[in-house]
């Protein structure tokens, strides 16, 4: 019991100090500000490119799948590139990552919870992409779907997934220099498009979508289309054809495959970087 | 039990090769042999010293037992745990601090930082922040709690980082060159601070690594030195010193005593052999004198003041450590790679 309320003490300060140091450089309004106007003005890049594409306005279900799509797709961009940025942040930067690895505080959990404030602000601006979409876009969103247990239930399990893949990065950043800084962002990149965010993943080219089925993010993002926005369900037949009970089983598994994956690339990771010494050095190349 | 043990430990790092056609990385040896047969014991409540040049070994073997590295082969273990099998329970009893770190948050306060590094060991905040505040005190750096990281100098910051190391309440307390860059206050502030800390409980260690002798000599029940991965003499500093040289040498002016030894003032005292050199202009008659006995100072004197000598000054010259490890190795302690 002294373990679990020690390690909970270390992981609120280091989601303590993760918003500390996210919103360092503003006052209150202007992060308040930023946390609504970046992924708002991201969002509204898109619906204007499906606009002028399509022609078809708001009613169209395959605006709503990109729209509700790439709202909850903020949320996994910014958890992996908030959580796996701690590393070379912390040791590049603070050089304080001497300081924790020295420490009883899992390094993991460490980085976790750093990475946690960024997490938070991703979804407050997940919710505010989704309602400026209701309110100003016509979005046929039913927020009652917001308290269905298959939203409630997969939004947890594709956080958790998204927090175990951005732990598993974190670790290639323990053996890597801070060159590859964008580790993060790229692999968010390629889910964006992999994970049926925009599109269908039936219109993914070359035998991507079998890819896709793979990952526990197509199933998140259906899983909370669906009670929204039924209607943007209906874009993706193969998943579409799932049932609510599968759809679950299926996030659980594949994310329960991968924040066990991640993890165990982590210590794997740590493991390396402490037989060859390179946890706390800095890369000045 | 004792706080640190270590048995054959030894470390080489290997360079990595790469690239069809190599690297630039292909320069120098393929592998580097840092530390080589490491046989090391400090008992608990012990200050310990580790001496070298840089690129000795020091830092290697400073981060196997904080277990930032793990060792090649060979052994460590740190009140018991071994650093590699048991890293956790390692962690729980250490605190390293490393001189010039600069490590911590810009927008924290200097409070706020040290309130992060105790929550990290789980240590309560109802009990650490009068420890901090105390602490800050101590250092001279209470009208600086408030102020954020960013704004503290150099020194300040490195102060801080030293709290931190005592805030932890470590039972083994490792501390790589921690008075590095600062002034000569606050260095002084740090030995106090370190003295007092072991003593406050018998179960504390330090293993102190420090390019001062003197600090070493002040602060440490045992010295070991490190050349080139391989410790080398290890003892008491007085010890350590009586291997360089068993006499004891003094220097001694006076007045000009006429002779060039004092027209014999001084022969025949047992164990003491003297050269004298006068220097007219000034006066003055300068007396070399090693004593194999440090007790023979005193007829050394009585026979000068019965000779109606006077003496103007009179300072004894040890061996130092330094000269101990140029003993030992040929090599002076700023001469490592």
């Amino acid at each position: 019991m002294i373990g679990v309320a020690r390690a909970a003490r270390s992981f609120r300060s280091a989601a303590w100090l993760g918003w500390s140091v996210d919103t360092n450089w503003a006052d209150p309004v202007t992060i308040g500000t930023l946390l609504v106007v970046r992924p708002l003005a991201a969002t509204m890049l898109l619906v204007l490119i499906f606009e002028v594409a399509r022609g078809t306005g708001s009613a169209d279900p395959r605006f709503a799948h990109l729209y509700v799509g790439t709202a909850f797709y903020t949320i996994l961009g910014a958890t992996l590139h908030a959580i796996s940025f701690v590393v070379m942040d912390d040791r590049e930067r603070y050089e304080t990552i001497r300081v924790v690895a020295t420490s009883p505080v899992p390094l993991a959990a460490y980085v976790a919870g750093r990475g946690l404030s960024s997490l938070v602000n991703s979804c407050v601006g997940a919710g505010v992409i989704l309602a400026f979409g209701s309110l100003a876009l016509g979005l046929p969103l039913r927020p009652a779907g917001l308290l269905s247990p298959l939203f409630l239930a997969g939004f947890g399990l594709g956080v958790a997934s998204a927090v175990g893949l951005a732990i598993g990065l974190a670790g290639v950043h323990l053996v890597t220099a801070r060159h590859h800084y964008l580790l993060g962002e790229s692999v968010a990149g390629v889910l964006y498009l992999l994970s049926g965010a925009i599109f269908p993943i039936e219109a993914l080219p070359f035998g991507a979508d079998r890819l896709a089925r793979l990952l526990p993010f197509t199933y998140w993002l259906e899983a909370l289309r669906r009670p929204l926005v039924p209607e943007a369900s209906a874009c993706s037949p193969t998943l579409a054809a799932i049932s609510d009970a599968t759809l679950l089983a299926i996030l659980a598994v594949s994310s329960a495959a991968l924040g066990a994956g991640g993890l165990a690339l982590f210590r794997a990771c740590e493991r390396s970087a402490r037989r060859r010494g390179i946890l706390d050095a800095r890369t000045d190349h | 039990m004792h706080a640190i043990e270590t048995e054959g430990l030894r470390r080489v790092f290997r360079r990595r090769r790469r690239g069809l056609f190599g690297s630039r990385e292909d320069e120098g040896p393929a592998e580097v042999v840092a530390l080589e047969g490491a046989d090391l014991v400090v008992s608990e409540g012990e200050t310990f010293g580790l001496l070298g040049p840089n690129g000795a070994g020091k830092t290697t073997l400073i981060k196997i037992l904080a277990t930032l590295l793990t060792p090649s082969t060979g052994r460590a273990r740190v009140r018991g745990f071994d650093v590699e099998s048991q890293p956790l329970e390692v962690r729980r009893r250490i605190a390293l601090v490393s001189g010039g770190e600069q490590a911590g948050y810009g927008i924290l306060t200097v409070r706020e930082q040290l309130w992060v590094y105790t929550q990290f060991h789980g240590l309560p905040t109802r009990e650490v922040m009068p420890r901090i505040d105390a602490a800050l005190e101590r250092f001279g750096l209470a009208d600086r709690a408030r102020s954020k990281l960013s704004k503290l100098s150099t020194g300040e910051r490195q102060k801080m980082n030293v709290i931190r190391g005592f805030l932890l309440q470590p039972e083994v307390l490792i501390l790589d060159e921690p008075t590095l860059g600062l002034d000569v206050s606050a260095a002084r502030a740090v030995r106090v601070a370190v003295r007092e800390w072991v003593r406050e409980a018998p179960a504390r260690s330090v293993l102190l690594t420090t390019h001062y002798m003197t600090e070493a000599d002040e602060l440490c029940d045992r010295v070991a030195f490190i050349h080139k991965g391989r410790l080398l003499a290890c003892d008491t500093p007085d010890a350590l010193k009586r291997r360089v040289s068993d006499r004891t040498t003094y220097r001694l002016e006076t007045d000009a005593a006429g002779g060039p030894s004092g027209d014999g003032l001084l022969d025949g005292i047992p164990g003491v052999a003297a050269t004298a050199s006068t220097d007219p202009a000034a006066g003055r008659t300068r007396y070399v004198l090693s004593l194999a006995d440090e007790g023979a100072i005193g007829e050394v004197v009585s026979r000068l003041s019965a000779g109606g000598v006077r003496i103007r000054s009179l300072r004894s010259e040890r061996p130092t450590l330094e000269d101990v490890f140029l003993a030992a190795t040929g090599e002076g302690l700023g001469d490592g790679a």
